[in-house]
């Protein structure tokens, strides 16, 4: 790895029912997905290209569906749905729920929370097992806003507070800086969601009844 | 996307390695992190801020001030084919010839742009760039997962054309933004903008758009020492960005 101080943390607070921090945990954030890695690649080229160098750029979003990447060709029969090429990698606030999202667990982009560790959080396609937002109540997703130059570099701070909403406690075992993606030949509103990091939280959470949990990614871009 | 590192090769007219220079990139620019920031927002709360080309023209995102970004998308962009189509420029590793006083806050490599283009009054040409070479000899075609994390390697290679020796003191890692011109948004109507860099009629056919790219400088860096590349000579520059994993 290079020598620049850059990289990724995550921070956890967790307060109690009266707002109070009871825990703090920081550490240096593991893993950036394949999926990330992949769309990226792919968002470098146009669909002329993508397909005139035969090149198939695959990704899974949250829910483990196949999507590729394919320019202006037919795609392979394994793909669950295919794209000409990426157009925006980290869609943050969409006026809408996507269709393939209205009834999953978790449905917005955001910091979502897992009830699982995850085997490989490399290869994850989001927190393993997502804790539903009728158990873990989501306050709205904070991403950047302007640019903010630090000693380290440019900081991007991504955060999130969720709150259990139930009567018993919620363990948190992993979680997945999700954002949205958009491509040809779709509009803005047609978005898939995918996870660009994963990571386990070791030891795990527990949430108890009405206490919150605000987990904070900081990214920050060498200077 | 969050460190990298850049390489320059120097080989003389017989193929031999001259020079190697090797080090940490100091400096994603301030103009990258404005349009990373602004593809975070829906088109109706995208902030507006002011971006500057490699050339110092400026651009904005949002919509209320043209030239207009939007929402940017394929800020990432370095496909040779799609740059052709309205340009003379050549992605993605551009040279200057001397060092930026502050490269975070510089628009480009800085003194003389010795390597942009395929054609114009510019020393150096780009060589084994095409449809033949792998990924059009510019980058990696996948991602590789390293002992540092994933690894996506971009490669400029280029022939001093001309009959001097010229001195190289910073790089700049250059993609391209789409920029409407004038004319109307067809995100504002719903719509994606498709690959097209050609004037184009709007939803309402009324109106012309014009759908160009602009190249800007997602990293430079100054050289740890300039690098001299005599007529003939070819410079490999590379940068590698790393996500840790």
């Amino acid at each position: 790895m290079p020598k620049s101080k850059v990289g990724v943390t995550l921070r956890i607070e967790v307060r109690d029912d009266k707002g109070r921090v009871v825990k703090v945990i920081e550490t240096p954030s593991r893993s950036f997905t394949q999926n990330f890695a992949n769309i990226l690649t792919a968002s470098m080229w146009s669909m002329n290209s993508i397909s005139g160098l035969k090149n198939i750029y695959t990704f899974y979003d949250v829910m483990g569906n196949q999507i590729c990447v394919v320019g202006n060709v037919s795609p392979p029969s394994y793909c669950y749905l295919s794209l000409e090429d990426v157009g925006i990698l980290f869609y943050s606030e969409p006026q809408y729920i996507a269709s393939p999202y209205q009834s999953y667990t978790i449905y917005m982009p955001g910091i979502w929370p897992g009830s699982f560790f995850c085997p490989e959080p490399v290869y994850a396609y989001g927190p393993c097992s997502p804790i539903s937002t009728s158990i873990l109540s989501p306050s709205l997703f904070s991403f950047p806003s302007s640019p903010v130059l630090t000693a380290s570099g440019w900081q991007m701070t991504y955060s999130q507070t969720w709150t259990n909403v139930t009567g018993s406690p919620v363990i948190v075992s992993s979680v997945a800086l999700v954002f949205g993606m958009t491509g040809d030949p779709y509009t803005p509103n047609v978005y898939f969601l995918y996870a660009a990091i994963v990571d386990n939280v070791t030891p795990a959470l527990i949430i108890n009844p009405g206490y919150s949990v605000t987990f904070t990614y900081t990214l920050l871009y060498a200077v | 996307m969050l460190a990298a590192r850049y390489r320059v090769e120097v080989k003389d007219r017989d193929g031999k390695l001259v020079t190697v220079l090797e080090g940490d990139s100091k400096s994603f620019t301030q103009n990258f992190i404005k349009l990373l920031i602004a593809s975070h927002y829906n088109q109706n709360d995208v902030p507006t801020f002011s971006v500057y080309d490699v050339f110092g023209d400026s651009f904005y995102t949002g919509y209320t001030r043209t030239p207009y970004a939007g929402v940017p998308w394929q800020i990432f962009n370095l496909d040779p084919d799609q740059w052709a189509s309205s340009t003379l420029f050549v992605p993605a590793i551009w040279l200057g010839t001397s060092p930026c006083a502050n490269p975070a806050l510089a628009n480009g490599p800085c003194g003389s742009l010795a390597a942009c283009c395929s054609t114009g009054n510019f020393p150096f040409s780009p060589y084994n760039v095409g449809p033949s070479a792998l990924c059009y000899g510019l980058a990696s075609c996948s991602p590789s997962l390293t002992e540092e994390g994933w690894a996506i390697t971009i490669t400029n290679q280029w022939l001093n054309m001309s009959g001097s020796p010229v001195t190289i003191a910073s790089m700049a890692l250059v993609f391209a933004v789409p920029v409407t011109s004038s004319g109307e948004s067809r995100f504002l109507a719903g719509y994606v903008v498709p690959q097209s860099l050609v004037p184009e009629y709007g939803p309402s056919g009324a109106q012309l758009i014009a759908i160009i790219l602009a190249p800007y400088a997602a990293i430079i860096d100054n050289l740890s020492t300039p690098v001299t590349v005599w007529p003939g000579y070819l410079i490999t520059v590379s940068y590698t960005i790393y996500f840790p994993v």
